[in-house]
């Protein structure tokens, strides 16, 4: 057995793939690995001995229960959205129209904007004194007062995820108008010979034959946003009395306090969360690859 | 008399209508408002004087954009860099898991996925304390690595995927004329991927420029600040008026919007590779 087991690690040593692989192993394990056992130790033990007690206090801290909750509940409201505008857009986009080249290219904009503009653009527009959407809301007669958009905790939380999700929608266009090219036109044409309605395509043979690829992408949006922290950071700070903290943000917010125990506590926490999104892609990823 | 336009098509141009406004229409009103002075700006919104009003230069060039400048370079720099790094790295990483048989390989290959798909904000903890502990906090290199280490799964699998599409007669026959293989990767494979090398290095780049948890917890001096970064402070001090900071969104966003104009199909290429072939 050992001698199989040297001779392999020498096939390897000898080989151009292992070494062409190896930086890539090197540079991305070292920095990674370092972080992950460095939080670990900084969320169980103190002063080197293993305490349970900032696991403990985070846990029972009310704020980080709501800070979990709101993720994700950012997640799925995110998603919500961006499959919700995404989906009719690509509907629409799929077929010719006039005019379509200039639609495709022009609501690509949210996207490209960088994160941080893209925040402060609507930080202005959801402004209680000089914002637009007040304006438009006053002037259609809907509201009396302004609606303070980002310092009312009732709304605090769903506007962050409206420009989270405003950003992101081209993206999703774009991978939803995908998954709709790769079903064969036969499909629809046996359908339309048969006299089906634009509905009754869309849910026997549009959604079907796309499910699982919807699925992986859902899942990897969920995956992408449960790290979010530009968006809550910079357009509430953690919101209105404590109203928009999200798991990252309550992370930071004990980091700035020179918390970095609690910091890593909290984080450590929402790991679980996090692999068990990564479970279920790849679940979704090995039932697509059998069909 | 028949209706000659069809329901349906006055539902999609209804509501590409609205996406547009929806999508497209902020972003313009953001360059308009980065021409606005303080007075024009700083008014409860009324829609007239929201068209009219006396554009000035003035947010583009405020005093700030001495600032503004060295950030732009910071990003440019760390950017550029981790790009570069990320791309090599991942060249040769890419090629070896589109060829290399056995547990190993195949192993790191299941790995890939996972490690590009981890949402790197619940490492940063760790990972600041860790250059920390290397002397790295406020430097260029410090940020850096991590914008490298970060993005060099996703490039390796973009090449990855890539590379698998390249018959391997290519590779044997570089082979059985005596060339070393990672000469063969510099030399024949790179011209070949050459699409795939732009997009990777696009990605990596406009990640990097976008990036601002990590950039704000390594970077803590005014100059080495990134733009992201920045902007922030800017806005959140009440430092500068919207305007500016408008305006300076816009020098920010120059770089990707002209990327994207010029280099299109290497972004949807980039997307599509992950997510259509799974």
């Amino acid at each position: 057995m050992k001698n199989t087991f040297i001779r392999k690690i020498r096939q390897h040593l000898l080989s151009a793939f292992f070494w062409m692989v190896l930086p890539a192993l090197v540079f991305f394990f070292t920095f990674t690995t370092y972080p992950v056992i460095e939080q670990f130790f900084l969320a169980f033990t103190e002063r080197g001995k293993f305490t349970l007690d900032k696991v403990i206090q985070v846990l029972s801290d009310n704020l980080y229960f709501m800070s979990y909750v709101r993720t994700v509940g950012f997640i799925v409201l995110d998603i919500s959205i961006k499959f919700g505008l995404g989906l009719f857009a690509a509907l629409g986009l799929k077929g010719a129209f006039r005019g379509r080249s200039f639609v495709r290219n022009v609501t690509l904009l949210p996207w490209l904007i960088p994160v941080v503009p893209s925040l402060f653009l609507w930080m202005f527009l959801y402004d209680p004194e000089y914002g637009l959407l007040n304006y438009f809301l006053k002037s259609l007669g809907l509201v009396k007062e302004p609606v303070s958009f980002l310092f009312d905790i009732n709304t605090a939380f769903i506007c962050l995820v409206w420009a989270h999700a405003w950003k992101y929608t081209p993206l999703w266009t774009l991978v939803l108008l995908a998954g709709l090219y790769s079903i064969p036109e036969e499909y629809y044409e046996a359908a339309k010979i048969d006299g089906a309605s634009p509905l009754a395509t869309f849910f026997n043979i549009t959604l079907p034959l796309i499910k699982n690829y919807l699925l992986m992408n859902v899942i990897l949006s969920l995956i992408w946003t449960i790290g979010e922290f530009a968006t809550p950071w910079i357009m509430t700070r953690g919101g209105p009395a404590d109203s928009t903290h999200i798991i990252s943000t309550y992370a930071y917010w004990y980091y700035t306090y020179g918390n970095v125990g609690i910091s890593s506590a909290s984080l450590v926490l929402g790991i679980p969360l996090v692999l068990l999104l990564l479970f279920m892609f790849v679940r979704v990823l090995s039932r697509r690859v059998k069909t | 008399m028949t209706l000659r336009i069809k329901p349906e098509r006055i539902v999609l141009y209804a509501y590409m209508t609205f996406y547009c406004i929806i999508l497209a229409g902020p972003i313009f009103y953001l360059i308009l408002c980065s021409f606005k002075n303080y007075s024009d700006l700083y008014v409860p919104a009324k829609l007239i004087p929201f068209v009219q009003f006396t554009p000035t230069l003035q947010n583009y060039l405020s005093p700030h954009l001495r600032s503004m400048g060295q950030w732009l370079l910071n990003s440019f720099i760390t950017s550029l860099s981790a790009s570069v790094i990320a791309v090599i790295i991942g060249l040769f990483a890419g090629f070896t898991l589109s060829r290399a048989r056995g547990r190993f390989f195949d192993m790191t290959r299941s790995l890939l996925v996972l490690a590009y798909l981890f949402p790197v904000t619940f490492l940063v903890i760790g990972f600041v304390i860790m250059l920390n502990a290397m002397g790295l906090v406020n430097t260029y290199p410090g940020l850096i690595i991590a914008y490298a280490t970060f993005n060099i799964p996703y490039v390796s699998y973009l090449i990855k995927v890539y590379v698998d599409t390249v018959p391997i007669e290519i590779d044997e026959s570089a082979l059985v004329d005596g060339c070393p293989r990672w000469q063969y990767v510099l030399r024949i494979l790179t011209p070949i991927t050459r699409p795939v090398i732009v997009t990777a290095f696009l990605w990596t780049f406009m990640w990097s420029w976008n990036e601002y948890l990590y950039a704000l917890m390594i970077l803590s001096s005014n100059n080495m600040l990134t733009v992201p970064v920045g902007l922030a402070t800017l806005q959140a001090g009440d430092i500068a008026s919207w305007g500016e900071v408008f305006a300076f969104s816009v020098y920010y966003s120059i770089v990707p919007l002209l990327i994207f104009a010029f280099a299109y199909r290497y972004f949807v290429g980039g997307l599509t590779a992950g997510a259509v072939k799974g």
